[in-house]
C-alpha cells in the first residue's frame, strides 16, 4: 500500500494514522449500503403511510370517488340542472324514477329503436336525473370542502407563524384573541353569520358573487372568519417547538437572515404536519356545509350540493328512501376517507402527535 | 391556581360579550326592518312601533339598552308573535334540557364502556369492530342518522311513535343526539386508556395476580378518565347546538326548533335570544370543565 498521499503525522498528535487503514472494496461497500439505506424524513414517512392498510383502503376509495364524480360528466349525458325531455318535448312521465327504471315514454322511445341511458339513481321530483345531481353535488361539496380548507390554512399558518415568530407581547395579544374565536359556538355562529352575510350580499348581483350563490360566499367568508383559530394554533405550536431545536440555535448564532431561517428551516420542517391538518379541514367543510343546506342556508338551487341534496330528500323519504341514501352515502364515503387517510398520514408524518 | 381561575371568568365575559355584540351588530346590518313586511304599517304606525322597540335611537344606544335588559333577563319581545322571548326560551330550554342530559348521559356511559372495551381487545376484533362503527358514524351527517332511525323505526317498523308534545316518545332524539359524541368518547377513551395500560402500576396490579376486567376498570379507568372531562365539556355545548338540528327532524319544539323557526321567519329578537342564551351555557360549561380539569389533576399546566 502506498502512503504518499496521506498527510504527515506528527509523533504526539492524536491524529488518526490513515496509513493504517485500508479502503473498502467494491463488495463490501454494496453491504454496507444495504445495512443502512439512504432515507429522508419524508421518504420514511411515504414508505411508513404505505405499510398502513387503512391509509391505503381510504386513498383508493377517495382516488375511486373522485375519477367516478369527474368522469361522470363524460359518460353521464344528463346535466345536474337538466329536465328530461324525449324528442325536445319534456318528459313528465319521468318523475320519481327508481334507480335504473324509464319512464313510460322513455320506454316508448326505446321501442322505437332510440337509446337512452339509464338512470342510474333515478330521478327526481322535477324530472331531473338523480345520478347527474348526486355526481354535480359531490363535486360541489368536494369544491367547497377543499377551498374553505384553503382559507383556513392560508390565515391560519399567515396568522399563527406572526404569532409565534414574533414572541412577547404580540404573541400574546394574538392568541387571546384566537382563544375569544376559540370559545364562540361555532355552529351557532356560522348559521347566524350565513344567514346575514347571504342576505346583505344582492341576490342578483353580477360577478364572482352571483355565479356562486351568495350562500356559498358566505361559508367561505364564515370559515375564514371563524375557523382558522385551530390551524394559528397548530402553527404557532409548530414554530415554538422548531425554534427550541439546536440546529435553530446553530442557525441563529451564524446570523442566518430571517428570510432564510423560514423558508430553509422552519418552513421545510411543519409543512407536512400543516397540510395534513389542512387536508382534515375538508370533512369538516362539507359537513358545514351539509348543516348549513339543512337550515336552507347552503347552495342555491338548482345548484345541487350533497347536504343539500339529502335534505331535500327527507321530505319524501318514506316513499322514495334512495333519494336519500345516495347523496347521504357520497357524503358517508368521502368524509370517512377523508378522516381515515388523515389518521394515516398524520401516523406516518408525525408518530408522537398520536391522538 | 386563583389567576387561572379569574383568567378563565375574565376570558368567558369578554367572549360572551363578543357574542352579544356579533349578534347584534350581525342582526342590524341586514337590510330590512322588522316592520318592512309584505303588509308594511302606515308611516305613523311604525313610528309608533319604532319608538316602542327603541328602534328609532342610534345603533349603539340600541345595543346598551339590550345588553341592560339582557342582564335583567330581559330578552325582549319576538317580532313575529309579539310573545316574550324569555318566556318562549325558557319553555322550550326545559325539552331540549331534557333531551340533552339524557344523549350526555347515554353517550357517556355507552362511550366509555366501548371506549374501555376497545383498549382491553386492543387491535383483537371487538377493537376493530368498535372503531369501524365509530368511524362510520362520525362521517354521517346527524340529519342522515336521524331521518334514517325515524325512516326505519317509526315510519316502517312503526316500533316507537312519531314524537308529539303530549305523547312524548325520547328514544330515537336521544339515540341520534348521542351517538355522534359517543363515537368520539369511545376514540377519546381508548387513547387515553392505552396511554395508561402500559404504565408501571398496572404491570404491578396484573403482577399481583389482580383479574383483567378489575385491573382496568378500577385501576386503569381513574387515571384514564382525566383527560376525558375535557372533552365532556364542550360535548354538552355540542349536544345543546346539535339539538338543532335533531329537533327540526322529529319537530320537538326545543330551543333548536326555535332557532331554526326563528331563521326560517326572519324573527330577529328570537334568533338572538336563542343565540345568547345558548352560547351563555356553551361557555358557562365549558369554563366549568376546564376549571374541573384543573382542579382533578394538578399536574395540567395551563
Amino acid at each position: 500500500m502506498d502512503n504518499t498521499n496521506y498527510p504527515k503525522k506528527n509523533l504526539l498528535s492524536t491524529q488518526v494514522d490513515l496509513s493504517k487503514f485500508r479502503k473498502l472494496t467494491g463488495d463490501e461497500k454494496q453491504n454496507t449500503e444495504k445495512i443502512a439505506p439512504h432515507s429522508t424524513y419524508f421518504r420514511d414517512a411515504i414508505r411508513k403511510f404505505r405499510k398502513n392498510p387503512l391509509g391505503m383502503i381510504a386513498l383508493g376509495i377517495l382516488v375511486f370517488v373522485l375519477v367516478l364524480i369527474f368522469t361522470s360528466i363524460l359518460f353521464c349525458p344528463y346535466k345536474y340542472d337538466e329536465i328530461l325531455t324525449i324528442d325536445g318535448v319534456r318528459d313528465i312521465t319521468a318523475k320519481n324514477l327508481f334507480p335504473f327504471t324509464y319512464s313510460e315514454r322513455e320506454l316508448a322511445a326505446m321501442a322505437d329503436g332510440a337509446r337512452i341511458f339509464p338512470h342510474i339513481f333515478g330521478t327526481d321530483e322535477l324530472c331531473r336525473d338523480y345520478f347527474a345531481r348526486v355526481m354535480a353535488g359531490s363535486r360541489i361539496s368536494l369544491f367547497v370542502g377543499l377551498f374553505a380548507s384553503i382559507i383556513v390554512l392560508v390565515i391560519g399558518s399567515v396568522y399563527g407563524s406572526i404569532s409565534g415568530l414574533a414572541g412577547g407581547k404580540v404573541d400574546m395579544i394574538m392568541m387571546r384573541v384566537v382563544d375569544i374565536i376559540y370559545s364562540l359556538p361555532d355552529m351557532l355562529l356560522v348559521i347566524l353569520l350565513s344567514m346575514v352575510i347571504g342576505s346583505v350580499f344582492p341576490k342578483n348581483g353580477t360577478g364572482v358573487i352571483s355565479s356562486l350563490g351568495s350562500n356559498m360566499v358566505s361559508l367561505f367568508i364564515v370559515f375564514a372568519l371563524l375557523y382558522w383559530v385551530s390551524m394559528a394554533r397548530l402553527v404557532r405550536g409548530q414554530i415554538l417547538s422548531i425554534r427550541e431545536q439546536d440546529y435553530i440555535k446553530a442557525a441563529e448564532m451564524i446570523k442566518t437572515p430571517t428570510s432564510r431561517m423560514i423558508l430553509k428551516y422552519i418552513l421545510p420542517n411543519c409543512i407536512s404536519i400543516i397540510l395534513i391538518s389542512a387536508t382534515m379541514q375538508i370533512p369538516s367543510a362539507i359537513f358545514t356545509e351539509s348543516y348549513l343546506s339543512f337550515v336552507g342556508l347552503g347552495v342555491q338551487a338548482p345548484m345541487p350540493s350533497l347536504g343539500a341534496l339529502a335534505n331535500t330528500a327527507r321530505s319524501s323519504m318514506q316513499l322514495y328512501p334512495f333519494k336519500l341514501i345516495f347523496p347521504a352515502l357520497m357524503i358517508a364515503l368521502i368524509v370517512l376517507s377523508f378522516n381515515l387517510l388523515g389518521d394515516a398520514l398524520r401516523d406516518a408524518f408525525d408518530p408522537k402527535q398520536k391522538k | 391556581m386563583l389567576k387561572y381561575v379569574l383568567k378563565r371568568i375574565l376570558l368567558a365575559v369578554v367572549t360572551m360579550f363578543c357574542i352579544i355584540a356579533i349578534t347584534f351588530f350581525a342582526m342590524n346590518a341586514i337590510p330590512g326592518g322588522p316592520f318592512d313586511a309584505e303588509k308594511a304599517p302606515s308611516p305613523a304606525v311604525k313610528a309608533v312601533l319604532m319608538e316602542r322597540y327603541n328602534l328609532d335611537k342610534p345603533l349603539t344606544e340600541q345595543f346598551f339598552i339590550y345588553v341592560g335588559n339582557l342582564l335583567k333577563g330581559d330578552f325582549g319581545v319576538s317580532i313575529k308573535t309579539g310573545r316574550s322571548v324569555t318566556e318562549t326560551i325558557l319553555n322550550s330550554f326545559k325539552v331540549s334540557a331534557k333531551i340533552g342530559l339524557m344523549a350526555a348521559a347515554a353517550a357517556i356511559v355507552t362511550g366509555l364502556i366501548l371506549g374501555c372495551i376497545a383498549a382491553a381487545y386492543v387491535n383483537r376484533w371487538p377493537d376493530r369492530l368498535i372503531v369501524a362503527v365509530t368511524s362510520v358514524i362520525v362521517s354521517v351527517p346527524s340529519f342522515v342518522i336521524a331521518s334514517v332511525l325515524m325512516l326505519v323505526f317509526c315510519l316502517q317498523l312503526k316500533w316507537v311513535s312519531v314524537w308529539s308534545p303530549e305523547n312524548p316518545n325520547y328514544i330515537l332524539p336521544v339515540i341520534s343526539l348521542a351517538v355522534f359524541p359517543m363515537a368520539n368518547i369511545v376514540r377519546y377513551t381508548k387513547s387515553s386508556m392505552l396511554d395508561v395500560l402500559g404504565q408501571n402500576y398496572i404491570r404491578t396490579a396484573r403482577a399481583k395476580g389482580l383479574e383483567e376486567w378489575l385491573v382496568i376498570f378500577k385501576h386503569g379507568f381513574k387515571n384514564a378518565s382525566i383527560p376525558i372531562i375535557t372533552y365532556i365539556g364542550p360535548m354538552i355545548a355540542g349536544i345543546l347546538t346539535g339539538s338543532v338540528v335533531i329537533e327540526t327532524v322529529f319537530t320537538i319544539g326545543g330551543l333548536g326548533y326555535q332557532f331554526v323557526n326563528g331563521i326560517t321567519n326572519r324573527d330577529y329578537t328570537l334568533i338572538m335570544g336563542t343565540t345568547i342564551f345558548l352560547a351563555a351555557i356553551i361557555i358557562f360549561i365549558t369554563l366549568l370543565s376546564d376549571l374541573l380539569y384543573k382542579a382533578v389533576d394538578p399536574r395540567i399546566k395551563l
